[in-house]
């Protein structure tokens, strides 16, 4: 069975691939010591708003108000999750997040450029994100072929 | 990594020809004859994109050759941008099943001027295919929102401001009161137009120590099961199931409060029919609440917006049976469950309620009044098949409008069945006569 919004899903699930592969370019460039123009900029100063969101999951349910972000916050929270498979304590993760949206701020402020090893951990981070995306796009993809669902009910658990 | 290139190169240029099939079956299938206008549209658009996404895969080339990403970053890259070739196969599908031979015809025109009458500036695709699969989405904003900045947004302007693809069971394309749903799915287009979730979502308060509760017992769970509670991953979980069960619920709960705003009590009578044959009656998931709470939404709105106390016995009978069950409490399937239950409670459904009011204008409103009339007007048409194409006095009729069709029709199911089928056999009898006579002549 598959979700009712399925298409939605699938679009939302490449956009969000899109705009982490372009990230992922921006910061190869970095590491590499390139220039980076505006539109890089711009791209980090994304990756800081993805970092964040991530962080407002993690403290969602100590004040948990629903709002036209949360569902999009969770997300988040589990991409980063995901993309941190060695930590496991809640202080390590809050602590690996601050670090990276640290780096990304900088980039995208253009002032004077973070430490290799860190930009590549930025890197790494976004990477795994970039891949565990494309997964769930392709998941969603699979789902197509089952056409036996009554979408109007459909339970998908 | 040179050998690497290469091989990315050869999977550009499969992706390339695999576009420019998209291009070659568009030119094939666009001779078709369409029931509905919107397939043309969709149509256009794809064979629009198939050649823009070939120019994209052109540029993944330079990508490749001069930056510096790894061989797995630059994997994914160029996995990310072929999966728009799927995508596209998509599109085709939606319009695969819209040809005049297998759409339902009839329904076609009174749906479209109906959502266009909802929705201006938008255009619908109707396709039946061999699959129980009821749904309208709408695909040219989710479109327009991933294409945005890249060369594929112009392609969007080929597109109609909203595009929906109404799917409609191979099966049941003749079954026209069950089509009564379809005001359910316009309901989620309505939600996002009006963007009610903004509206909605802060005034339903998630019982905060009912969450705290469900990760203490699930770290106590999991501790006796497998060690170390991966603590993180608990909290994310919880996060994920809750958060998502409770907007997606609210979502769909406001697409039945503006479906009965809609269509009335012909979204109930379908929404219960399909429901009590399809779903047990306390399952929730993730994405759909139990058809007990939506049952108990629709009938709360149903009591105040129709004197329910004055309607046909039978209609009566049926209503307070569902009043009845709805009224008891929702035996939960999992904790997340219950916890979306106790947040949606009374309260949340009269907002939903409430709020349901701010999407749909009164003249878009099918009332009482509506409900009255075509129970008086167009149910004895029916029992006397007499198609009811428009009404009005002569030279001056206007078309029967959708909703007040299905509610008529629903009408002389529940109530006239026994008329409508004593017409039919004298029908059916008079007949027989008349070919009997002819014989003897």
């Amino acid at each position: 069975m598959h979700s009712e919004h399925r298409f939605s899903d699938l679009t939302e699930s490449l956009k969000h691939g899109f705009l982490v592969d372009d990230i992922v370019l921006a910061l190869a460039r970095a590491e590499k010591g390139q220039q980076l123009d505006e539109k890089d900029r711009k791209l980090l100063g994304r990756a800081v708003f993805i970092l964040e969101s991530a962080e407002a999951g993690y403290h969602w349910p100590d004040n948990p108000k629903l709002t036209g972000e949360t569902k999009s916050c969770a997300t988040f929270f589990g991409m980063a999750v995901n993309a941190l498979p060695t930590v496991y304590a809640s202080e390590v993760f809050l602590e690996s997040i601050s670090d990276l949206k640290a780096t990304a701020a900088q980039l995208s402020s253009g002032e004077c450029g973070p430490e290799r090893e860190k930009i590549q951990r930025l890197r790494t981070f976004f990477r795994n994100v970039a891949q565990s995306e494309l997964d769930r796009t392709e998941q969603l993809l699979a789902g197509e072929g089952s056409g036996d669902a009554l979408k109007w009910i459909v339970t998908d658990e | 990594m040179d050998s690497y290139r290469r091989i990315v190169a050869l999977k550009i240029q499969s992706a390339q020809d695999r576009a420019s099939a998209i291009v070659e079956e568009k030119r094939r299938v666009e001779n078709k004859v369409y029931a509905s206008p919107g397939s043309q549209h969709v149509l256009t658009f794809v064979g629009d994109a198939a050649t823009k996404v070939q120019g994209l895969l052109e540029a993944e080339k330079a990508v490749a050759n001069t930056d510096p990403l790894d061989a797995s970053e630059l994997e994914t890259r160029i996995q990310r941008t072929t999966k728009l070739i799927p995508v596209l196969h998509m599109l085709l599908g939606f319009v695969e099943g819209s040809d005049v031979h297998r759409s339902p015809g009839q329904l076609i025109q009174p749906l479209r001027r109906y959502v266009r009458s909802i929705i201006p500036a938008s255009e619908i695709v109707v396709s039946s295919k061999a699959e129980l699969n009821y749904s309208i989405q709408d695909i040219a904003e989710p479109l327009r929102k991933l294409f945005s900045d890249t060369p594929l947004q112009s392609s969007c302007g080929l597109l109609p401001d909203r595009l929906f693809v109404v799917n409609i069971p191979a099966v049941e394309s003749g079954q026209i009161l069950i089509h009564g749903v379809l005001a359910h799915e316009l309901g989620h287009a309505l939600y996002k137009k009006h963007a009610l979730a903004g509206k909605l979502l802060p005034n339903i308060k998630v019982k905060e120590d009912l969450i705290k509760n469900l990760v203490k017992v699930m770290s106590g769970a999991r501790q006796q099961q497998q060690g170390p509670p991966p603590e993180l991953r608990l909290r994310e979980w919880v996060t994920e199931q809750v958060a998502s069960r409770i907007t997606a619920w609210v979502m769909e709960l406001s697409s039945d409060a503006i479906g009965i705003r809609l269509f009335g009590p012909a979204l109930f009578f379908a929404a219960v029919h399909l429901m009590t044959a399809f779903k047990h009656i306390d399952q929730g998931s993730t994405t759909h609440p139990a058809p007990r709470l939506r049952a108990k939404l629709m009938m709360r709105m149903l009591k105040q917006l129709y004197p329910v106390d004055k309607l046909h016995e039978n209609l009566q009978a049926l209503l307070r049976d569902w009043d009845e069950v709805s009224a008891v409490p929702i035996v939960a399937r999992s904790m997340f469950d219950q916890l979306a239950i106790e947040s949606i409670d009374d309260k949340a459904l009269d907002l939903i309620f409430q709020a349901s009011a701010t999407a749909v204008s009164e003249a878009q409103s099918y009332t009482a009044l509506r409900f009255d009339r075509d129970a008086a007007e167009l149910a004895p048409l029916f029992v006397n098949h007499i198609p009811p194409g428009e009404t009005g006095h002569y030279g001056r009729g206007v078309p029967v409008e959708l909703a007040s069709i299905i509610n008529a029709g629903w009408h002389v199911y529940l109530c006239d069945f026994e008329a409508l089928e004593i017409s039919e056999m004298k029908t059916a009898w008079e007949e027989a006569r008349r070919d009997s006579k002819r014989g003897k002549n």
